[in-house]
This record gives C-alpha cells, structure tokens and sequence, in this order.
C-alpha cells in the first residue's frame, strides 16, 4: 500500500488529495484536510478519481492511420506528415494543449511548437474556455491576475454570485458560499438562469440572456455615483431585464460590505467586458479604503493557470498578434494544414461534426493524448500519453500555489511521458532534442517564467507550500475594452419568442472522456449524454409536452427536433441548451463568437422558437 | 469453492425467444448442482467482464438440474444485452436462489387474483404454474395480464393454454388499440369494473411496472380486498442480493431478503415519500 | 464490559510496546503524518512513524477492514472459466484506533457477520486484525460528539488493548483473550495500574464531556425520527445544501454501501471488485427502466439519516448508525453534517 499526495485533475478549484495504491492499482483518491483549497471535502468527481487512470477509454497503443503501430512506425509517420506540411511555413503549423497538463509536460509542449516547429500557432484549451474573463480582469486591473484563496470567500460578508451552477462547475467555492451564509453572510446571485444556487442566495437578482455587462456596468455607475438612477440607468436596467428593487437591494448590500467577494466561474462570465466591470467593482470599493472587496474568477481546468503561465498561449504573450488563438486555428476555412492536439480531444471545442469537417480541412492531424476520444479517432497518427497518477508534475493552482503531483502507477498500456515523445517527435523531425526529464524541464521553466524563478522544485515535490508570482504580461494596456458594451440585441419576437442560451449544465463533465471510465460518475451522468433542451415546466405545460419529449427548435441558423427537460430556474422565455452538445449549438447558435481582443469564444444568444412536433 | 459473493459457473443450455425484446435462458449449474427455489425467488447472474444482475426464477421446485430465466434486454444494459448476446453453451456465474419467494402456504384455499403488467408475469408464471400442478387446494383463479402491444405478451403459448382451461379466468389487455388484437383495449385496470369478487376470500398477486401499482391498489381496495391481502413482488436496483450492498433497502427492510414478496400492508410502512 | 486487566506504561516505554506489538503480528496500521501534513492509518515501519498528536484522521482506520475497492473474485476465462478467490493474508494489527471507531467496527462487525449472510471478505480481515484503542480523554477534536452517541472517549468494549494518557502515564487496558495474551507478552514493559490511574480515567471523561465544542441530542432527534414527525420540507431544506458528492458517506466508519464492477485484466482475467458507494448519489437507486425510486434529493437526504437514526434501522442493526467521529462535519459542503442535521431534526425546522 502506498500514499502520494496529488491536486485533482477535474475543474479548477484545484483540491488537494492522496492517492491511495494498492497492489499496484490506484484504488481510491482521498481528501486532503491540510491542503487549503478543499480542506478535506471533495465533489464527487474528485472521490471518484482514483477510478480514472483504469479508465476504459484509455489509449492504450500508437495509432497510425487508423490502425495499431509500433513506437516506432508512429513517430516516423508522425515527423513525416509534419515534416511534409512544415515545407509550407510555420504559420501552416500548429499546437494546441490542455489544461489539463502538466507545468512540465506544458512547457515541453511549449518547447515543442517554439523549437521544433519554431511556429507562433500555440494555445491552450483553458484559455479557450477561461480566456474572456482573465483577460478582461487583467486589461482593467492592470496586473497578472491570480485569484485569492477560495476559504477567503467564506470569511465575507457579502458575496456577489455571478454564476448560479456553481454547486456543478466549481463545487468547492459554492461550499464556502455556503459556509459563509451560514456565518450570516449577504450572499446575492444574479445570472440569467438559476442552476442551484438560488436557493441558497439571500438575493436573487435576474438579469436577460446576454444582459450581464450591461447590469454590470449600471451596477459600478450606481456604486460610484450614490443617489438616484439616471434616466438611462434605469433604462438599460429594464432592457436588461432586471427587477428595479433587487437592484436597488443589491446597490444597498454591496455599499455596506465590509468585505466583498465576487464570485463567478468563467464558464459563465464569459466576454472582457463582464469581466472588465467586475473588475472596476472591485477597485472602486477598495478605492475607498473603507471596504475590502475580491475577485474570485474560478477556471475551467485543472492546471489553467500553469498552462498559461507555462507559455501556451500565442505568439510571444497573447497581445502579439503573430500567433494564433485556438479559436482561429479551429475557424474555418483554417488557416493551419498540420494541426497537434496534445492532451485533451478538440470535440469539446467543435462538436464530432465540426471535428469531422476540421479534419477534412487539414491534411495532417496529430494526437496526443491519455484517451481515445473522437479526436484521437480521427487523427492520422494517436500517440498515448501517461496522465495523471503516471506521472511526476506539478499544477499550479487559481492562487499561483504549486503543488505536486506524484506517479503512483506505471504507465498504462504502451503510454509514455508527454515530453519524451515531443522530444523524440522533434528529433524524428530533424529537430533538436528538447530536454525531456523533470530536472531539465523544470530548469527550463525557471529560466524562462519570471514568476517561477524563485521556485524550490524539491521542496514543492516534498509537498511544502510554494507560490509563484505572478507572471507579468508585457503587453497589458494595449487593448481597450469597450466600458458600456449594452446587452447584446436578441431579436426574440413575436415569430420567435423564446430566447436560446448556450451554457454549461451540471453534466458538462459527462463528456469527458475521463468521467467515462468512473463507475460512479458514469451511473450519475448517465442521462446528459445525449443532446437535450432544458426548458421551464410552464413552458412545457404551455407547448403541452412532457419531460423526456421532443420539441422542435427552430433559429436563424436552423432547426432540431431534441428531448427536453425541465428546470424552474430557466425563465419561461429561455431556452438553455448545454454547452457541451457543440454540434447542435452550432447548429442552433451559429458559430462562435470570437472576442477580438482575448481571442476567446462564446456563444451569444439567440432567438429561438420552439414547437411541439407531435401537435403540427 | 464458497464465498458469499462468488458465483457458481453455469452453461446456457437453450434460448428461447419470447419477444422481440426478452429471452428465456435454461441454464445447468456445471458442477451438477442441484437448485430448490419457491416461486418468487430471485438468482443473480453475472455475464463475466460486464456485471451481475437479479433476474426472477422462472421455474420452481426441489432439486432442480436446471432453471429457467426471461430476461428482457434493455438497450445499454450492461448484463441483459451482453446476455441476449450469448447462446447455447456460454458460460456464465449464477448466485442464489436468494429472498422471500411467495408463501404457497397462504394462499391454499384462498380465491387468486393474479394481476400481472408486461414483465411482471415473470414472477407470477411459477407461482400459477404451482397452483395449477396443485388446482384442488385453491379457490377461483383469475389473471389479468396487461401490456403494451400484442407483440409484447410473454408466454403466448402457456398463456393460451391457461385459457383454454376451464377452471382458470384469464384476461389479456393491451394499452392501446393495435391491428393485430382484437380482445380488451386498455390498462390492466380497466379490467376491474366487470371482475366479481369475494373479498374476504381473495388474495391478489400483482407484479408490474412501478407505474401501476398505485392504480391496482386502488382498484382492489374498491373492491373490497384488504392490503394484508394485497401481496406485491418488487424490484429495485440490486449489487449483492444478501443485505449487504445497501441498494435495495426501503426503510429497514432489504428487498433483497426480507423481500422481494411483501404483502402491501408491509409496503405501506416502508415507502418512501 | 470491564477490561479484563490494567497496567501502567510509563510514556518512555511507549515505542518499545509499540515494537513488542509489531513483533506479533506481519503488518502494523498506526495513524502517520503524510505530506503536506494529513493524518493516514498506513503501514508503518517503527515507532517513529506514527503520529499521535492528532484528533481523528478524515479516513477512518475502518477502511482497513472495510476497503475502499477490494477485489471479490477472479475469473479465468476458458471452457468452463475458473471462478478464484481473492483476498489478502497476514496478521494485521490496527494501532490507535479511536473509540468512535471502534464503535464503529462493532456495528460492523455485527451488519457484516451476524444474520443470515455473512460476508466472507469482511469476516476474514476482521479475524486476523488485532485493535488496539488509542482513549481520546486528553484530545478531543473539534468536530466530535462521541458523547452524545455514548461511543468515547473511552471505548468499553471492542478492542484488545486499549491505551489511555492518564496525567503522566499510559494506562493499558485488556479487552480480550488475545489482548491479554499480547500484554503477556510485552509483561516486562509493565507496571501494574495503580488506583489513582482509574480514578484519574474517571476524571477526565467528566472534563473531556464538558470540553466538547460539539453537541447533538442524539436520542431525542432518534425519537422524532422515528415517530415520523418530520417535516417534508425539512428534507427538502436540508437537500438544498447537498451537492452530492457522497462525501459523507464515504468518510463515515458506519456506512456500508457498495457497488460492483467487473474489471478486465492486462492479462484477460477479470476481477469483479466492490468499492464504496452513497446513498446520497442518484444513480444509486436508478433502474435499468430510467425507473428511479429515490429520484429526489429530498428523499435520499431522508433515506441517509433514517438509516442511521430511525429506531427500527437501530434495532435491526445493533446500534445507532452514527458514532459522532465528526467526520461528515469536515467534508460536508452544504454544512448538512450528522449533529447539523440532528439538531435540526430534533427541532423539526
Ligand atoms: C428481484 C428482481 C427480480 C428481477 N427479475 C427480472 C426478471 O425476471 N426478468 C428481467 O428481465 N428483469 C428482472 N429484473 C430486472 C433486472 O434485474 C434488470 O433489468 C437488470 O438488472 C438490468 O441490468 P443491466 O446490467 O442490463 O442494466 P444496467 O443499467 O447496466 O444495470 C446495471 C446494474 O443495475 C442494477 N439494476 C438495474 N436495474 C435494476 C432493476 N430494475 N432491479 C434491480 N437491479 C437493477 C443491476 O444490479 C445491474 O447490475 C429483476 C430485478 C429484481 C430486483
Ligand atoms: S471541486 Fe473540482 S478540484 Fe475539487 S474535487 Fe471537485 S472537481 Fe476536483
Ligand atoms: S454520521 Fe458523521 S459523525 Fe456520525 S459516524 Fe458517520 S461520519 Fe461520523
Ligand atoms: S457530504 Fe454533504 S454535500 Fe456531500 S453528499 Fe453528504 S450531505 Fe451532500
Ligand atoms: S441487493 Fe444488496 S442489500 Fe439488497
């Protein structure tokens, strides 16, 4: 039996665990009462992951067009079609990796794309999912943005919740939440649908699908200038949907807290200009010296910080506009002919469908990854990666800690360490030989990363507490975010009344090919893997259905006949569609709506009608 | 080899398509084991690499050399379409017979009401066949026996013969009109208000889809028939079949052994609200 | 049940009983410090790895009976296929168990092995595990209520050895014939208990009582449970905080429930193994059909503490279903712990 301490590998609250191994099989992952972010509790995602590294789903062999090869066949195939498409120029090349990685395995992934391929194409998929947000707080902040501790929530007097599926995204924060209603907090949700939280809120502040900024930035005006609401304050309020006395409710609360924490994930928030007003909430109320107020930005992966700290991100540091985003790399028609997918499957971005038509689009796709996903399916060539629990790396976690993770079984299948194979990858390719083991790796990092230069990599592997400052971006101030972005017009009307929400629902982790391999978490999610709508039960009773049966829903982009399902906390004229089921919002919602300053990618709502088949 | 947990191997020793969507399974315990099982008992058997499931045991008596199992395939189930899958031969784990069965003892003398939906017939099948090998020591014996389509009846033949008899009331309906079937339309219900019966003298024996119990509950109750005498066959979600997993336990009671048979008056304690 | 003998340790001789001890049995599970600083019952070496400035570990020594995920059996495929048993040999000595625990243990001991089926893989642990009992009169944890559960700070039956910081001594206390024979055995680490050590153990029950920061009323929240006089919503209030995570149940040393799952093996055997399970999560009871009994919340936040509480679970299964270890007061998010939610029933609000 033996016990190694790790960080989970699901979302980014980023809780401490040991590993429990027994027999040489990872049998059970356990909470860790000293490690500041869970403080002993643990969702069930991360109580089920001592399940994961078994996992069904694992890739366990070299795949190479389509069929099992040897190490060696696979590398060679891999180098030549990148070899081929490299004639064609850097830009012609590029890299992508999860969040889910490593700082080592992100950095030699960085390696990699910078000195192998020597190409600025180079992004990481928590930006994707986190970048709008962060960006938009680091442009108005002025500084590398690192969220506090999450106990710190529990010790405030007045929450501003600006994600109501918290209880789903990031459990640990809605558990202090909790705790700090418990203490007698204010806690106060505003979102456009309530998934959960509303019922633990004292305040529930409902806002249109899309009218966030625009509550946002009445709220800061109102805070900064006490006194009656102007004529277009309350105007906005009302397009934005927004009840005059909840806002009125919260203006009061947040004067009076003493310590404010604002909390969202960024699965929610989702554009810079959200997140920009929430970061001038912030800095006004701590203006006046008399109020202490943080932000507490919760990401989607479990290493989003690491990843980006490590470099994965565009060109030379995001503003450049050399590289591109994994947005623009996905676009369509691609600008790419090679594209490297390390770590995670692009589905989650573009749908089996979009996947399909992006593959069809390049002549050369490789994956690298722990699992076979559709991805790996599609690839020419599928390399198996060790993942987590086969592998030494750290993580850093939402506040800069870094904290280690252990390898406490071999290596499943013919799997091997990400870094050995970029680097035999690269010198396959004619390229250098990238430092491949930890030492070098983590040499590597300190020479490159400011804030990870004063970094003890033995003690943070003994397990001791280490921090990395922040990493300053050389480039902030150089966007502007627009301050009073107004709702985004949703021209629901009387042909098309109902309002369609793209956005994450509490099984968005059912399409992660980790969660498959999870007894427990699979029997949990069993009902979110097929696509669904998620309507309010008066508007079911209204189309005279029930749940489980289909509605036909029709936008300006098209139309899908899906099973629904009820909630009350979706409005009557809102319609929610999860995020994960790419393909039908494409279908529904159009393509992404890329931010052109973060580069990051949501989808805007939409009008919508729905229709009972079974009646017309 | 013993172990509370550890199946015995069987063979598969005949299939036997029912309907589109369930089979009945003979299965041989290999090492010439002999099985006793009351009607209304349960196995758990186990497709090896993909799980174990419980399943109603179909044929009843002492010292069997073989057993009989319907199974119906539910699209993604882990054991019952891996078991639709296998044929003749095939080798698979069996446990039990485990839990209560019926209590034959009870119902001597009694009127029988059987009233039975879709699969539920499973269990009740042994049961009657008993009654009927012992005819003289029973009252009246009336089954209703509702399912959705035609093409779903289980038993057909056993069915028809049960109706050619003379001295054994048998009602077929189905939910919904359909071209083939020209007997009762409606659910097992609506066979209740031409049914004559003697309530002190009757028990009824229902088994079927959670949906219908509160409906046959209410029908017997206008009919006069208490809830001791009321004897339901439940199903839950079951790991072990021998009290230790926890799944099945409604209140104190473990479905599992102290069930599956419970008279309604005993249900009434433990539901859950 | 009185110990059968008591004697005197003075606290310097403490790692050479502890070494005595070890020599007795194959494997020894003392609670150790694991970095960055939680607190395991694991496999230790020596003396020097165990830790026992500590007021309960979040995993229970339990689990060392009652194991995450253990193997049931294997499978050999081939005609026919060879069913195998599984399971660990060698002689297992549980150091430090607290009381709650060892409460715990005897409730399992009695679900596990009494009645008409008894489970062999529990059975077999059980018998070649030693417990010696760690009293908890000098340290309490902050999350504890064992006394309300009448389960510490002294445990009075269930273990074999039981020690006990009395002022500046260990008292050891005999529990059984094999406790006896093990302190037969470390005879000459021994002193014989003096009157005042007994007295002094008295004592400090009274004052530990009065030091705990938590409190639950365990038997009148038993009796409005079982007298069915709570109200709906207060299941319903009580599954709002509950973000299913199963936590509670996985961290309780009295909770039993399992799943099983069959494993396919690199070397094509497969192995059927059980691992925890929560009553607490949705799909536990949802059928093959979609069919779900205990759909709700509300009705699985009912079905946990009448399982624990209610007065016909406790008759059947020996004892209340809760031990006060506090466990389910750390891991809780929704702060919807056992005392919260004994008070609450208690209170029927
Ligand atoms: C006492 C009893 C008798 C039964 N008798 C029959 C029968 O004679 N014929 C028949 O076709 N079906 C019967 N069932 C239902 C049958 O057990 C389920 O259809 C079967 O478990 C589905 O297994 P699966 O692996 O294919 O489905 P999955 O969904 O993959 O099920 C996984 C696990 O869920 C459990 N489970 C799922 N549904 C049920 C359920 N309804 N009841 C209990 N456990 C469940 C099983 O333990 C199974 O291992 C009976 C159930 C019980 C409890
Ligand atoms: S809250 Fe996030 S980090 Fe913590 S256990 Fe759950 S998934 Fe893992
Ligand atoms: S219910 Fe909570 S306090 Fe009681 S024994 Fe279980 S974990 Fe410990
Ligand atoms: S620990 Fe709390 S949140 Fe988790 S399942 Fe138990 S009651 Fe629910
Ligand atoms: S099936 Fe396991 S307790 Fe009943």
């Amino acid at each position: 039996m033996s016990r190694q301490f790790a960080i989970c590998p699901f979302c980014g609250c980023g809780c401490g665990m040991h590993l429990e191994v027994f027999d040489g099989r990872l049998i059970a992952a356990l909470p860790s009462q000293v490690h500041p972010a869970g403080a002993g509790r643990l969702c069930l995602r991360g109580w089920q992951a001592g399940t994961l590294v078994q996992s069904s789903r694992r890739l366990l062999v070299p795949q190479a067009a389509g069929k099992q090869a040897s190490w060696e066949d696979a590398l060679r195939a891999a180098a030549e079609g990148i070899r081929a498409l490299a004639a064609e120029g850097p830009q012609a090349l590029g890299v992508l990796g999860s969040g889910y990685l490593t700082n080592e395995e992100a950095s030699a992934t960085r390696l990699y794309a910078t000195q192998a391929l020597r190409t600025p194409n180079l992004d990481n998929f928590a930006w994707a999912l986190d970048g709008g947000s962060i960006w938009g707080l680091e442009q108005t902040l002025c500084i590398p943005y690192r969220s506090p501790v999450l106990p710190e929530i529990a010790s405030a007097d007045v929450i501003l919740c600006l994600s109501s599926s918290l209880c789903a995204d990031n459990p640990q924060a809605a558990g202090y939440i909790m705790a700090a209603a418990e203490a007698g907090a204010t806690v106060i949700v505003a979102d456009e649908v309530d998934q959960g939280l509303r019922e633990l809120s004292t305040l529930w502040v409902q806002h249109k699908p899309g009218a966030r900024a625009a509550l946002l930035q009445v709220l800061w005006s109102a805070l900064g200038a006490p006194g009656e609401l102007s004529a277009k304050q309350r105007d906005t309020l009302q397009q934005a949907g927004v009840d005059a006395g909840a806002f009125a409710e919260m203006c009061a609360a947040l004067r009076k807290a003493k310590r404010l924490a604002l909390v969202f994930s960024t699965t929610t928030v989702q554009t810079p200009a959200e997140a920009a007003h929430i970061a001038e909430i912030v800095m006004l109320l701590n203006a006046s010296g008399q109020q202490e107020a943080a932000v507490f930005a919760l990401r989607a992966q479990c290493n989003s910080v690491g990843v980006n700290d490590m470099g994965l991100v565009p060109g030379e540091g995001r503003a450049r506009e050399r590289g591109l985003s994994l947005y623009e790399m996905l676009a369509e028609p691609t600008p790419l002919r090679a594209l490297v997918v390390i770590g995670e499957g692009l589905e989650k971005f573009v749908g089996e469908q979009g996947l399909q038509a992006l593959r069809e689009r390049l002549d050369f796709l490789l994956y690298l990854g722990g699992y076979q996903t559709a991805t790996s399916e599609l690839a020419d060539v599928a390399l198996p990666m060790t993942t987590w629990g086969e592998t030494e790396g750290t993580f850093t976690c939402h506040d800069g800690s870094i904290w280690p993770l252990h390898q406490v079984v071999p290596p499943t299948g013919e799997s091997r360490y990400l870094p050995e194979i970029l680097r035999d990858l690269s010198v396959a390719q004619g390229g250098p030989p990238l430092p491949a083991d930890l030492p070098s790796l983590r040499a590597e990092i300190s020479r490159q990363v400011f804030g990870y230069r004063l970094v003890n990599w033995e003690q943070v592997a003994a397990g001791q507490r280490a921090v990395a400052s922040a990493v300053p971006s050389e480039d902030s101030a150089e966007v502007q975010i627009p301050a009073d972005e107004l709702p985004v017009p949703i021209e629901a009307g009387p042909e098309r009344p109902y309002t369609l929400l793209v956005r994450r629902d509490t099984g968005s982790w059912a399409c992660d090919p980790r969660a498959r391999g999870a007894e427990i978490v699979e029997r949990e999610l069993a009902g979110h893997r097929a696509p669904f709508l998620v309507i309010n039960p008066q508007t079911c009773r209204n189309l005279e259905t029930r749940e489980g049966r289909s509605l036909t829903i029709s936008t300006a982009f098209g139309s899908q006949t899906l099973p629904v399902r009820c909630s009350p906390g979706v409005p009557p004229e809102v319609v929610m569609l999860p995020w994960q089921f790419r393909d039908v919002a494409r279908a529904l919602a159009g393509p992404l709506h890329l931010d052109a300053a973060s580069r990051a990618g949501y989808h805007l709502p939409v009008a919508a009608a729905l229709e009972n088949p079974s009646q017309s | 080899m013993s172990g509370l947990y550890v199946p015995q191997i069987a063979a598969i020793e005949r299939v036997e398509e029912e309907t589109a969507t369930e089979k009945t399974f003979t299965l041989r315990p290999l090492n010439g084991d002999r099985l006793s099982c009351v009607p209304g008992q349960f196995i758990l058997l186990s497709v090896f690499g993909r799980g174990e499931a419980p399943f109603c045991v179909g044929t009843a008596g002492q010292d069997l050399p073989t057993l009989d199992i319907t199974v119906r395939r539910y699209p993604g189930g882990r054991v019952t379409e891996a078991l639709h899958s296998l044929g003749p031969g095939a080798y698979v784990g069996l446990r039990g017979p485990f839990g209560n069965g019926f209590k034959v003892e009870a119902l001597r003398g009694r009127d029988l009401l059987f009233v039975a939906g879709g699969i539920g017939l499973i269990p009740v099948r042994p049961l009657i066949r008993q009654v009927l090998s012992e005819r003289d020591q029973f009252g009246r014996l009336v089954l209703l026996f509702g399912a959705r389509q035609p093409s779903e009846i289980l038993y057909r033949r056993e069915l028809d013969e049960w109706q050619a008899r003379e001295d054994f009331e048998v009602q077929l309906t189905i939910d919904v009109p359909h071209p083939d079937w020209s007997g009762h339309v409606g659910v097992v219900t609506t066979l209740f208000p031409d049914l004559e019966v003697d309530p002190a003298r009757t028990k009824a024996i229902i088994v079927g889809p959670p949906v219908m119990y509160p409906f046959v509950v209410a029908a017997c109750r206008e009919k006069g028939i208490g809830d001791a005498d009321m004897i339901f066959s439940l199903e839950r979600y079951m790991k072990c079949g021998v009290g230790k997993c926890g799944h099945c336990a409604m209140k104190h009671k473990y479905v599992c052994t102290d069930g599956p048979v419970f008279t309604y008056e005993e249900i009434r304690e433990i539901e859950e609200h | 049940m009185p110990a059968l003998a008591q004697y005197s340790l003075p606290p310097t001789r403490l790692k050479d009983l502890f070494q005595r001890l070890s020599q007795a049995v194959d494997q020894v599970i003392a609670p150790t410090r694991v970095p960055p600083g939680d607190v395991f019952y694991d496999v230790v070496q020596g003396p020097d790895e165990v830790a026992l400035d500590f007021g309960n570990s979040l995993v229970s020594p339990v689990a060392w009976l009652y194991r995450p995920v253990e193997e049931m059996f294997r499978v050999l495929p081939g005609e026919p296929p060879r069913v195998e048993p599984c399971g660990e040999e060698g002689r297992r000595l549980l150091f430090a168990v607290r009381p709650c625990d060892l409460a715990a243990i005897g409730r399992l001991d009695q679900f596990f092995l009494e009645g008409d089926f008894r489970d062999d893989l529990y059975a077999a642990r059980r018998a070649r595990t030693l417990l010696v009992a760690l009293a908890c009169a000098t340290q309490a944890d902050p999350r504890c209520f064992c006394s309300c559960c009448e389960t510490g700070p002294y445990a009075e039956q269930g273990f074999d050895l039981q020690l006990s910081l009395v002022g500046d001594r260990y008292l050891l206390e005999v529990g059984s014939e094999s406790g006896a024979a093990l302190a037969e055995q470390c005879r000459d680490l021994l002193e014989p208990a003096a009157e005042d050590l007994a007295a002094g153990r008295a004592q400090q029950v009274q004052a530990f009582y009065a030091g705990l920061e938590q409190k639950a009323n365990m038997p009148a929240a038993v009796r409005r449970l079982s007298s069915e006089a709570v109200p709906v919503e207060l299941w319903d209030r009580i599954a709002s905080r509950c973000l299913g995570c199963g936590g509670c149940s996985f961290v309780c040393p009295v909770c039993t429930c399992f799943y099983t799952t069959d494993q396919v093996r690199e070397d094509g055997s497969i192995v059927r193994v059980r691992a925890w399970d929560s009553c607490r999560l949705e799909g536990y009871t949802r059928e093959a059909s979609g069919h779900n009994p205990r759909a709700h919340r509300r009705q699985r936040a009912e079905r946990f503490s009448y399982h624990k509480l209610a007065y016909p679970c406790i008759q059947r299964e020996g004892r209340l279903g809760c031990v006060g270890c506090g466990r389910c007061v750390t891991v809780c998010f929704g702060g919807v712990h056992m005392p919260r939610v004994a008070q609450m029933i208690r209170r029927g609000e």
